[in-house]
C-alpha cells in the first residue's frame, strides 16, 4: 500500500500530470485517426521523452498507449472505419447503432467500458506482477531460453493467414537481430563492412520504419482513393446508457476483460487480436447471439473492454521478464532502455517507485481518457478531418526526429527508411509484420541464454530440460506448435475438400 | 502478377537470401571455446528459412496452376487504383530529405520535404501550392522549436547554424 501511495506521489506534480493529460489526448487522436496506430503514436512520442526523467517519460507514454487503445472506438462508431486494429470488432455493432441514431449511446458505452477494461487490466497487473517477479527472479539462462522459445512459438498464433509466411517473417526478425556484435564473444556478424552496424540494428528505428514509414508508402499508393469520409452526427446525454443496461453487461464485461488480459500477457499479440476474440466469445456465450452485428451494446462492451484490458496484460511480461506483450510494449521496452533501465524481475526491487508510478499513471490516464472522450468528443471528430496529405508528411518528419534523436546519427534514419520499404514489400507479398518484431526481440534473448547456459553446463543441453520451469515452458512451446500445426492441417484439408466438392 | 506469382517470387528470393546467409556464416570465427559459436543460430535460422521458402514456392506453383486451370478469373474486387509512381517518388523524396538533413539543416530540409511530400500525396486536381508552402514552413519551424526548446533534443542546424 505504501508503494501504491508512493507511486501516486511520484506522478503528482504539475509537469507529470499535464504531460499525462497531453499524452492521453494525443493517444486518443492517434487511435481515432484511421491509418495511424497507437504503436506509431508511442514511437513518435518516444523522442520527446528523451530529455525527461524516467517517471515523467514513461507516464506520458502510458498515457498515449491507453488513450490510443480507446480512441479507435470514435472512428469505429462514427466512420465505420476502425481507428486502430484494436477496435475492429467495435465497428460491427457500433456502426449499426450509429445508423439507428444511437451513436451517442454507442460512444458512451465504448468509453465507459474502455475505462473498465483498463482498470481490470491494471488490477490484474498489480496483483500478478509482484508474484511473477518472485518466480522470475530465480530465472537463469535455461529458464530464459525456454521462455524465449515458448514466446517464439507464438509467432504461429500471430500468423493470420499463412503459417509459413508468418514463420518466415519471424525468421527475418531473428536474422535482423543478429546483425552486429554476437552475444558472448562479440564477433561482428552480417555488418557488410558498415561500421554503423557494429552495434546492431536498434529496435526503435526499425519499429518506426515498419509502423510509420510503411504507412506513408501505403498512403502514396492509394492517394487517389481517399474519399471524403462522412462523420455521423451524435448526441450524448449522461453516459448515454441506463443503470440496468450497465448491470446487464457485468458478466460480458468481466469475461471480455479476462480475455483481453490473457491475450495481452501472451508475447506479441495485443488489442488487435483481443477485441475480435472477445467479441466471438461474447457472441458464442450470449443468450441472443443472432442480435450481434445488428447494433447492440454487448458487442461494443466485449470489444472495448477487452482491448483496453490488454494494456495491463501486455505490461505483465514486460515488467516481470523484460519481454514485451505487444507492439506498443516493444517500443516501451526501448523507452526503458533509453533511460538506462532494464525491465525484468529486478525492476521491483531497484525501481519500485517507478513501477508503482506507472500503475498510478495508468489509473490517472484512464480518468483523463473518460473526461477527454466525453468532454472533447466534438474536437476529436473535427480533427478526424485533417487531410492525409498533410498528416502523413508531418508524421514522416516526426519519424526522422525519432530515429535521429536516439543516437544523434543520420544512419538511424536510413535504417527507418529501409524498414519502411521492407515493411511495404512484406505487405505487398502478404507477409505479416508482427512476427518479425517478435523474432527481433526474442532472438537475441534466446541466443544469449542458450550460449550462456551451455557455458554454465559445460556444453551439456541436459539442464535446459531438467530445470522444472524451463521444462514447463518448453512443453508449452511444444503444445503450442502441435496445436497450430494440427489446426493448419485441418484448415488445408477443409480447403481442399471445398475445392474438390 | 503478385496475386498469381507472388509466393513463387518471394519464395525464390528468400531461398537465395537464406543461402547467402548460410554461406556468409562460414566466415565467422570461433572466438570462445564453446559447443555453439556465433555461427550456430544464424545457420539454424538460414536452414529454417530455406525450408520454409521452399514450401512457399511449392505452394505457389500449385496455386498458380490451380488459377490457370480455373481460367483467368477476373478480379472483380479490384476497385482501388494503385499509384506505383507516387510510392517511388515518395521514396526518392524521403531519401533526399535524409541525405541532406545534416548538411543543410533540419528546418530547411523539413520544410522542403513537407512541401514535396504533400504534393506527392495529393491528387493533381486538389493541389493548393500556396497553402502547402505556408504550412510546410510553419510546421517545420514549430516542430524544430518544440523539440529543441521544449524537449531538449539536438537537431541538425546545418547552414542556418
Amino acid at each position: 500500500m505504501d508503494l501504491v501511495l508512493a507511486g501516486f506521489g511520484a506522478i503528482l506534480s504539475f509537469k507529470v500530470i499535464s504531460l499525462l493529460f497531453v499524452g492521453t489526448a494525443v493517444g486518443i487522436l492517434f487511435g481515432a485517426l484511421p491509418g495511424v496506430s497507437v504503436t506509431m503514436g508511442v514511437a513518435l512520442f518516444l523522442p520527446m521523452t528523451f530529455g525527461m526523467d524516467p517517471i515523467t517519460a514513461l507516464s506520458m507514454l502510458i498515457g498515449v498507449y491507453i488513450g490510443g487503445t480507446s480512441g479507435g472506438l470514435i472512428s469505429a462508431i462514427l466512420l465505420k472505419i476502425p481507428g486502430t486494429a484494436s477496435s475492429i470488432a467495435t465497428c460491427w455493432d457500433g456502426h449499426p447503432m450509429a445508423q439507428k441514431g444511437e451513436a451517442g449511446k454507442a460512444l458512451g458505452v465504448g468509453i465507459v467500458y474502455s475505462a473498465i477494461g483498463t482498470i481490470i487490466g491494471l488490477i490484474v497487473l498489480m496483483v500478478m506482477a509482484p508474484a511473477l517477479t518472485k518466480i522470475a527472479i530465480n530465472f537463469g539462462p535455461y529458464e530464459y531460453f525456454a521462455v524465449a522459445i515458448f514466446s517464439l512459438t507464438m509467432i504461429a498464433g500471430l500468423s493470420s493467414g499463412s503459417l509459413v509466411k508468418g514463420m518466415i517473417s519471424g525468421g527475418f526478425g531473428l536474422l535482423i537481430a543478429m546483425v552486429g556484435a554476437a552475444p558472448i564473444d562479440a564477433f561482428p556478424r552480417f555488418t557488410m563492412g558498415i561500421h554503423d552496424l557494429d552495434a546492431g540494428v536498434s529496435i526503435l528505428p526499425a519499429l518506426i520504419g515498419l509502423f510509420a514509414v510503411t504507412e506513408i508508402f501505403k498512403a502514396a499508393e492509394s492517394k487517389n482513393n481517399i474519399g471524403k469520409e462522412e462523420v455521423r452526427s451524435f448526441k450524448i446525454k449522461g453516459f448515454g446508457f441506463s443503470m440496468k443496461e450497465f448491470l446487464d453487461q457485468k458478466v460480458n464485461a468481466l469475461v471480455s476483460a479476462l480475455v483481453g488480459v490473457g491475450i495481452g500477457i501472451l508475447p506479441g499479440i495485443g488489442g488487435g487480436t483481443a477485441n475480435i476474440i472477445a467479441y466471438t466469445v461474447s457472441q458464442n456465450t450470449s443468450k441472443h447471439p443472432e442480435k450481434y452485428g445488428t447494433g447492440i451494446i454487448d458487442g461494443i462492451v466485449a470489444s472495448e473492454t477487452s482491448n483496453n484490458a490488454c494494456v495491463g496484460g501486455a505490461l505483465i511480461p514486460l515488467l516481470t521478464l523484460g519481454i514485451p506483450g505487444d507492439n506498443v510494449t516493444a517500443i516501451l521496452l526501448g523507452g526503458f532502455m533509453i533511460h538506462g533501465i532494464a525491465p525484468g524481475p529486478l525492476l521491483m526491487t531497484t525501481q519500485g517507485k517507478l513501477l508503482y508510478a506507472i500503475f498510478a499513471a495508468m489509473f490517472v490516464s484512464t480518468l483523463f481518457m473518460v473526461a477527454l472522450e466525453f468532454g472533447g468528443m466534438r474536437i476529436f471528430v473535427r480533427l478526424l478531418q485533417i487531410p492525409k496529405y498533410i498528416l502523413f508528411p508531418v508524421i514522416m518528419a516526426l519519424c526522422t526526429i525519432g530515429a535521429f534523436g536516439l543516437n544523434n546519427r543520420v544512419f538511424d534514419i536510413w535504417v527507418a527508411l529501409f524498414f519502411g520499404v521492407f515493411g511495404f514489400i512484406l505487405e505487398k507479398f502478404k507477409f505479416p509484420t508482427a512476427p518479425l518484431i517478435l523474432g527481433f526481440i526474442l532472438g537475441p534473448l534466446a541466443e544469449l541464454n542458450l550460449r550462456r547456459g551451455l557455458m554454465k553446463s559445460d556444453g551439456s543441453f541436459l539442464p535446459f530440460v531438467t530445470s522444472p520451469i524451463a521444462a514447463v515452458f518448453l512443453t508449452f512451446a511444444l503444445i503450442s506448435i502441435i496445436v497450430t500445426v494440427r489446426g493448419n492441417i485441418k484448415k488445408s484439408r477443409a480447403a481442399n475438400a471445398s475445392i474438390s466438392a | 502478377m503478385i496475386k498469381k506469382y507472388g509466393d513463387i517470387i518471394s519464395g525464390t528470393a528468400i531461398l537465395i537470401f537464406s543461402m547467402v546467409v548460410y554461406i556468409n556464416t562460414f566466415s565467422f570465427k570461433m572466438i570462445t571455446i564453446s559447443k555453439v559459436g556465433s555461427d550456430f543460430m544464424p545457420k539454424l535460422v538460414a536452414v529454417f528459412l530455406a525450408v520454409l521458402s521452399s514450401s512457399l514456392i511449392l505452394n505457389g506453383v500449385k496455386e498458380a496452376k490451380r488459377q490457370t486451370a480455373a481460367g483467368a478469373i477476373k478480379d472483380t474486387t479490384k476497385k482501388d487504383v494503385l499509384d506505383k509512381y507516387s510510392v517511388i517518388v515518395s521514396f526518392i523524396v524521403i531519401a533526399v530529405y535524409i541525405a541532406f538533413l545534416e548538411s543543410v539543416g533540419f528546418i530547411i530540409m523539413t520544410a522542403v520535404y513537407l512541401f514535396a511530400q504533400m504534393l506527392v500525396l495529393t491528387p493533381k486536381s486538389q493541389r493548393k501550392l500556396v497553402l502547402f508552402a505556408i504550412l510546410s514552413v510553419l510546421i517545420s519551424i514549430s516542430i524544430y522549436a518544440s523539440f529543441v526548446y521544449g524537449f531538449q533534443l539536438l537537431l541538425p542546424t546545418g547552414i542556418l547554424g
